[in-house]
């Protein structure tokens, strides 16, 4: 399904971080503290993403540029395809959770290229950047592991 | 959503009425019934009139700067309840969800600009106009106002005149569209609740025609806006002007979008579509006849019809859709009338949108995307509002022909043009007799801050709705010349 309507879109980015929540909330206690506590700075920053997306639907949705649609943006190419088992290892939840925030933060990049709203677009690129900062940080994290 | 009866909210109190006459509300994507709405008697608009006016002194003499933080305190409540009002607008008047959030941002952007109300309601002052003699001009309300508002925008239309008139001092009775109240309903059970203005400062009348005459003829209403279609727009018009009232009253459209050789088409199309089709051509700014200056024609024409086949039509509840239903069985056969008519006329349907079905959806009220072709001035679909998602082209050897073409038709609301010629836009902007223009631009919707209305068969008045002059409709200006003895 491809995402034109700007409301679509939204949708789908605070979907993507609701699941990025539920998952952190699954594997969250497998490592020691320190994966706990980048657990809690990933789904702090996912309850947060939500709102901004959601202020950002609310006050820059504008009816003069509102339908000239956008387009090549599918669902498909931003679906994570595999889940993490009930029990993963450490570096199997830290490895997923890098494979997680890689398509979102693709997904947000394209986006905001494609995006007919300037507003809609800052904000992507916004918490794209801030993903992008968690990822290193649980990469750094799998390499202490390795 | 529960079946529910609306109400009047008057005197900060929710009143059934106590009219016997009431009419089903139905939800334009599936024709179920949703709810239903009174028509409220002369009886009852009098008691919310009375309402208004005993609140009138207390809050006239309110400060300003006291009333715009009822303001505040609103635009924190819609903000806060953004995504409950969009859902029940969706339903209610069958938009797609980006549609209603669209208006209700609107409906917020006009509560923001009447937050400034302190500075927006002051006078002019001059001294020694004459030796030891100083002039003061100051703005006072007037009393009680009321708006009818249309189907069309449930949310926003009704905050185009009501939070300006009560910032300004006066009371204030809306009367909201009877095909789709719910909209108003859950706003003013917020407001209700958690906004809290003083009984009496703003109240809610449901109803049809009855109530519209109560308004128009009642004799302590000071002013009325209307938005609607244009014959009621002339009858509200002279109703008020019999009864000595202010009055402003935005009516109907035909919007003619000129689309010149030089025209940029990648960013035309989309645009034009947009203006076309939003709201299922159900907004008195929709794009209905496209003019196509000389040899553009065909790619244009191509264009556009390749772009519309793409629009997905569907209830408007569901995201990603990009076109909803239009508002009900009545009116779908109207517009499904103009597309005969079209085609008697010999205009050339080359999209017809009249069989479109929506699965699941059999009992909605869906018009698919149409295009004529071939249109040419002096047919029905050429010379009227249609108000439904069909969209024609003309093709014109020039721009002297396109703004002829605009000069000539009854309405004077908007238009636009789609060009890289500067000298063009401007001969344009310059020429054609409408009051709101756009320059590579399909919804030339003027924001809270600019006024908006038309101006030949669009508009009858001469105050136009929001901005900064929509304070003079709801003030009289007092002047004071002070000798200093």
């Amino acid at each position: 399904m491809e995402l034109s309507a700007f409301g679509a879109i939204m949708k789908f980015a605070m979907e993507r971080e609701e699941e990025i929540a539920a998952v952190m909330k699954r594997i969250g206690s497998v490592g020691g503290e320190s994966f706990r506590k980048l657990g809690e700075r990933i789904a702090a920053d996912a309850a947060k993403s939500i709102k901004f997306l959601e202020r950002t639907r609310r006050e820059h949705v504008n009816e003069l540029i509102l339908e000239e649609p956008t387009t090549g943006l599918f669902v498909d190419d931003y679906l994570c395809e595999r889940p993490p088992r009930e029990q993963p290892t450490p570096a199997e939840a830290g490895r997923y959770l890098i494979d997680m925030l890689d398509v979102i933060i693709r997904f947000y990049t394209d986006a905001a290229a494609k995006a007919t709203n300037p507003e809609a677009a800052r904000t992507f690129n916004r918490i794209a950047k801030k993903k992008a900062k968690l990822k290193a940080s649980l990469e750094e994290y799998i390499s202490g592991l390795e | 959503m529960d079946l529910k009866t609306v109400r009047n909210y008057i005197n900060d109190e929710w009143v059934e009425s106590k009219s016997r006459e009431m009419l089903d509300i139905t939800d334009p994507a599936t024709g179920g019934v949703i709810g239903r709405v009174p028509l409220s008697t002369a009886g009852e608009v009098g008691e919310a009139v009375d309402a208004a006016q005993e609140a009138y002194w207390d809050w006239r003499t309110t400060p300003p700067v006291t009333r715009a933080r009822y303001f505040y305190k609103l635009k924190e409540v819609l903000e806060d309840k953004f995504e409950d009002i969009v859902k029940v607008t969706s339903i209610d008047a069958g938009k797609t969800l980006d549609e209603s959030r669209a208006e209700l941002r609107r409906a917020i952007e006009m509560v923001e600009v009447v937050c400034g109300i302190p500075s927006l309601m002051m006078g002019d002052s001059l001294e020694d106009v004459a030796n030891n003699i100083d002039c003061v001009s100051t703005r006072q309300p007037l009393g009680v106002f009321a708006a009818i508002t249309p189907y069309n925008f449930p949310t926003m239309v009704p905050f185009w005149f009501w939070p300006f008139a009560v910032a300004c001092g006066n009371t204030f009775v809306v009367k909201p569209s009877e095909q789709d109240p719910l909209t108003q309903e859950i706003i003013f059970e917020l407001i209700a609740d958690e906004v809290g203005f003083p009984p009496g400062v703003v109240n809610v009348v449901n109803g049809g025609k009855d109530a519209v005459s109560a308004i128009t003829g009642h004799p302590d209403i000071k002013g009325v806006s209307f938005v609607g279609s244009s014959n009621v727009a002339r009858i509200v018009y002279k109703a008020c002007g019999e009864t000595g009232k202010r009055v402003q009253c935005l009516g109907g459209a035909k919007n003619f979008v000129v689309v010149m050789p030089d025209a940029n088409l990648e960013a035309t199309v989309p645009a034009l579509v947009h203006a076309a089709y939003g709201c299922a051509g159900q907004r008195c700014l929709a794009a209905s006849e496209v003019i196509a200056v000389g040899d553009i024609h065909k790619p244009l024409r191509d264009a556009l019809l390749a772009a519309a086949k793409k629009i997905r039509v569907g209830p408007g509840t569901e995201e990603n859709i990009q076109m909803g239903p239009v508002i009900s069985p009545e009116h779908k056969q109207r517009v499904l009338s103009y597309i005969d008519k079209g085609v008697e006329e010999g205009a050339d349907l080359i999209l017809d949108g009249r069989g479109v079905k929506v699965e699941g959806h059999e009992g909605g009220y869906f018009i698919g995307p149409t295009i004529f072709d071939g249109v040419t001035p002096g047919m029905t679909i050429a010379d009227e509002e249609i108000f439904g998602p069909v969209l024609g082209i003309m093709k014109v050897g020039s721009l002297d022909d396109a703004i002829d073409v605009i000069q000539k038709n009854n309405y004077g609301n908007a238009t636009c043009i789609f060009t890289t010629s500067g000298a063009s836009a401007r001969e344009f902007t310059y020429k054609a007799e409408c009051s709101m223009m756009g320059i590579n631009i399909g919804i030339a919707a003027p924001m809270a801050f600019f006024p908006f209305g038309g101006t030949k068969g669009s508009f009858f008045g001469d105050i136009k709705a929001h901005g900064r002059e929509v304070i003079d409709f709801f003030t009289d200006k007092k002047v004071i010349i002070t000798r200093w003895i």
